[in-house]
């Protein structure tokens, strides 16, 4: 009888927590699927050089379950300011931040970054910082974008001894301009090209391209999205003579200006996988803190005017739809 | 093979006391509860097969709702698309000739009224020169029309329409840097110049963004079904995560899908078992594809399998608790019994067998009850008749000393009548008188020790006169035990023996003391003499061998006496006896001290008293 007692209570405590279990079950699956909040700081980011960009943002986010909110932005002029909006998004409840950082080198100062990011997690994205590795990033090959950039023209121009080159060699604080620059520089090594000048974002924003400079360069060299377009505005003035201009860049004035053969050759690194690259990673962060932090490179394209309407590179180039 | 048969009689023997150790209610409610569970189980798999199906059949015939709706949708827009490209052609192109006549204005007015879906309507000649184009814009230096895919297959097919695959409009430049991807409509056209026919191509560019919009909305729920369109060779032209296929980040089984026939179709893709219904869209070949996962039904169904487990539960606690009081009610009657007999194997016998419950638990009862009933009036007649026996016995031991008294007192009687001692013997009548009025006892058994004594002290005044006084005697009786009881006729046959094997053949003066006291419960009457005595072999023997030849007397013993003690007080009673030769020997009588009472009395004597 005893022994009855026992298998019975047994028994019913089973079922018991059978029943629990269901309960937990059903309940659970009436609740909202969670999202992650995360922010995202680029530099002017209304700009249409990030449409790309955002594209891959959206889809990743519908894709990860991630809540973006994508920081509207002016010029980021220093890391002072990326620390403030760091803060601000995470005191408005941010679990992670996607961040372009406009300067990559002052070791204290990114000390602070991570102290205002705390527990939230932060992701690179477009430039690297230096020492790379402290945060996870999500970038193009940048070194190897400057060298193509060294091949497309050393392939254009058989002749390069003697020839003057200008360089628009955008935020060389920024990391991945630098390395860009590397590139484009280690590759003209020998070729006999003679660097004339080459200046930075900063320079050029506060004084402008002298004629003197653009009357002596014979080919113009853009590393940066808003500096092709800046070579382009400077080329499409009647004063200035025309010259080959290799660039980067990927917004859709580029594209248009590539289409009408004012650019040789586009540099243009995919965008939406970068967007789309870096929300996955970063929920897969925010999902399973332990899972290890890894860089991840986007491709980009070489574009000259008579190859953009390639199937593969128009897929690339041009958003689907307006 | 010996330690293999005892194995197995091991385990046998264990399972079948494992088997007997569970309990009726036990062995009921496990069977019950099995077969509960087996029947619970099987109904609800049963129900959930057929909710899965249900819901598969349900979900198949809602996508392909859905498809058609979506089909019906895109195939009203390309219809369309192929009116405004009648329209051009038949409306305009065939009336004007275009040596002197425009059709500028009316293609405007075309363009205007459909902008919504299109980019731009051109007309080309067979040269790929452009004719007109709305909305009015530059072409392009390299526009080369002539060289594009749809030209060549409006030229080469120039009876029907031709669908292209999305590409990014390359003919007109658009100084607001905008690019439109676009699916160009194209046929063939005669163009009319100066009343001469000519073959032209006319393009109507259809905004991609109209069909993506189309589509999209069919890919609204949240859910993991989804549909994309390809064109008849499988080239994705919707799809919506096209960005991801075009940045490798995705993959679709499209150039697989486009050989299925309409209708529904299960496949394996990327480790992922997915149903697939295509539906073609008529006249361009192009397919719609609904894509579903099956994990799908499988989301669907786990708030349906969640609810299952919780009816088996629920089904399964009440099956339980039905059990439990359904076997209870079946086994509580049979178990009341058990424990009834139980009770009555432990020794108590007077408790009542279980009588009730069900007919056939009932008539066991009943059965079990008249058994028992039986077994205790047989025993009550073997107790009685045990008693009777003894009874008899003890009626025998007494009628055997009754002649044995009277033989020696009419014997010492005769002598002293012979001898003319007629004091003598007036005083050994009366004493005899008194011993028979004592030995009567009025029939009974037990008396009081006073009683004993006194009997005791009438036969020693005989004796004394018989042996003229060679020996002396002394009584010294603790009066507390006076009032207590004895069985008759104890004393004088032990004071018989001191005289016979004592002190009749002593040189001196024999002497007999007659002791009796109280000690803890128990008293002690004491005989002792300092006559003989005897060894202690003999004195071992004294009471236990009971057909001892004597030497004197009438033949009764020591240990008729102490199996009469015995016999009425129990086993721990009786004599005692110590003796060594030359130093004479005491017998000592046991008995219990009991108050005499009536009542006393006729228990001892009814053989209800053993102490």
């Amino acid at each position: 009888m005893n022994k009855n007692r026992i298998y019975f209570g047994c028994l019913i405590a089973v079922v018991f927590a059978v029943i629990a279990y269901a309960s937990y079950g059903m309940l659970n699956r009436r609740q909202p699927e969670k999202l992650y909040p995360v922010s995202v700081i680029v530099d002017n980011s209304s700009s249409d050089r990030w449409f790309a960009f955002r594209e891959g943002l959206k889809q990743a986010a519908r894709d990860h379950h991630v809540q973006l909110n994508i920081v509207s932005t002016g010029e980021l002029p220093d890391l002072e300011e990326e620390k403030v909006l760091i803060e601000r998004e995470k005191e408005n409840g941010a679990q992670g931040i996607i961040i372009q950082m406009c300067e990559s080198d002052k070791d204290k100062l990114l000390t602070q970054m991570q102290e205002a990011a705390g527990i939230v997690d932060i992701l690179l994205v477009e430039t690297d910082v230096e020492p790379e590795g402290v945060f996870p990033a999500v970038i193009p090959d940048n070194y190897e974008m400057g060298r193509m950039i060294a091949v497309s023209l050393k392939e254009d121009e058989k002749k390069l001894q003697g020839k003057k080159i200008g360089i628009l060699s955008g935020n060389q604080e920024r990391l991945s301009q630098k390395q860009r620059l590397d590139g484009f520089l280690k590759e003209m090594e020998g070729t006999g090209a003679e660097i004339i000048w080459e200046i930075g974002e900063y320079e050029v924003m506060q004084t402008a391209l002298t004629e003197e400079q653009l009357q002596n360069v014979e080919i113009l060299i853009a590393l940066e999205n808003d500096e092709t377009e800046r070579a382009v505005d400077y080329l499409l003035e009647p004063e200035t003579p025309s010259c080959p201009l290799y660039g980067v860049g990927c917004s859709e004035k580029n594209v248009y200006y590539l289409d009408k053969k004012l650019i040789d050759v586009l540099i243009v690194p995919n965008e939406f996988h970068m967007g789309y690259q870096s929300v996955a990673v970063m929920a897969a962060q925010l999902q399973d803190h332990v899972a290890a932090r890894r860089d991840s490179m986007v491709n980009f394209l070489v574009v000259r005017p008579e190859t953009m309407y390639e199937e593969d590179n128009q897929k690339i180039l041009f958003p689907l739809v307006q | 093979m010996n330690r293999a048969r005892k194995i197995f009689s091991n385990k046998k023997s264990k399972y079948e006391s494992r088997r007997r150790s569970y309990s009726i209610q036990m062995t009921i409610s496990i069977s019950f509860t099995i077969i509960s569970v087996c029947s619970v189980c099987f109904l609800s798999i049963m129900l959930y097969q057929q909710f899965v199906n249900k819901t598969k059949d349900i979900t198949i015939e809602r996508t392909e709702q859905v498809l058609n709706q979506a089909a019906i949708n895109l195939e009203d827009y390309l219809r369309n698309m192929r009116r405004i490209s009648d329209a051009m052609y038949y409306s305009v192109i065939k009336d004007k000739d275009l040596g002197y006549e425009s059709m500028g204005v009316e293609m405007n007015l075309l363009y205007e009224a459909n902008k919504d879906n299109l980019i731009s309507i051109a007309c080309y000649t067979n040269e790929g020169q452009l004719v007109a184009a709305a909305p009015v814009a530059n072409e392009k230096e390299n526009a080369e029309a002539a060289k594009r895919e749809w030209f060549q297959e409006a030229m080469g097919q120039m009876e029907n329409f031709h669908f292209s695959a999305p590409h990014v409009q390359n003919l007109f430049d658009d100084p607001s840097y905008r690019y439109y991807w676009v699916i160009s409509l194209s046929r063939a056209v005669e163009l009319t110049n100066n009343g001469k026919s000519a073959l032209g191509v006319l393009l109507v560019d259809m905004n991609y963004s109209s069909i993506e919009q189309l589509l999209s909305k069919a890919n609204k729920a949240k859910t993991s079904e989804y549909l994309y369109l390809t064109d008849s060779a499988g080239e994705i032209i919707y799809h919506p995560k096209q960005k991801l296929i075009y940045a490798d980040l995705y993959q679709e089984n499209n150039l697989e899908a486009v050989r299925y026939d309409d209708g529904s179709h299960e496949e394996m893709f990327d480790g992922e078992r997915r149903l697939i219904t295509v539906k073609t869209i008529s006249y361009t070949g192009w397919k719609i594809v609904s894509v579903t996962p099956m994990t799908s039904f499988q989301m669907g169904l786990k708030d349906m399998r969640f609810f299952m487990i919780m009816l088996i539960a629920l089904s399964l606690l009440t099956l339980v608790v039905i059990n439990q009081l359904v076997s209870g009610q079946i086994a509580k009657p049979l178990q009341k019994l058990n424990d009834s007999v139980k009770e009555w194997e432990t020794g108590n016998l007077d408790s009542d067998i279980y009588v009730g419950g069900p007919i056939e638990v009932e008539h066991l009862g009943r059965a079990l009850r008249a058994t028992v009933a039986q077994i205790r009036q047989m025993m009550q007649d073997i107790l009685v008749e045990q008693e009777e026996k003894r009874k008899s016995e003890l009626d025998a031991l007494q009628s055997q000393i009754n002649p044995h008294f009277l033989y020696n007192t009419l014997d010492s009687i005769v002598w002293m009548i012979e001898g003319e001692r007629y004091q003598d013997a007036v005083f050994m009548v009366t004493q005899l008188a008194s011993l028979f009025r004592i030995s009567l006892s009025r029939g009974k058994t037990v008396i009081r020790v006073e009683d004993e004594l006194k009997h005791a002290e009438n036969y020693m005044n005989i004796q004394m006169v018989r042996y003229k006084d060679i020996f002396r005697v002394t009584f010294e009786i603790a009066p507390e035990i006076l009032s207590c009881c004895t069985i008759k006729l104890v004393v004088q046959p032990l004071l018989e023996n001191a005289i016979y094997y004592g002190v009749e053949h002593m040189d001196g003066e024999g002497e007999i003391l007659v002791k009796g006291y109280q000690q803890n419960d128990d008293i002690y009457i004491e005989v002792k003499d300092n006559g003989l005595g005897m060894p202690e072999e003999e004195v071992g023997q004294l009471l236990k061998d009971s057909h001892r030849v004597r030497k004197r007397g009438s033949g009764v013993g020591l240990i008729n006496v102490h199996n009469r003690i015995r016999l009425c007080f129990g086993e721990a009673y009786g004599l005692e006896i110590e003796s060594a030769p030359d130093e004479g020997t005491t017998v000592r009588i046991h008995l219990p001290f009991v108050p005499y009472a009536e009542e006393t009395r006729d228990k001892l004597e009814a053989g209800k008293q053993q102490i």
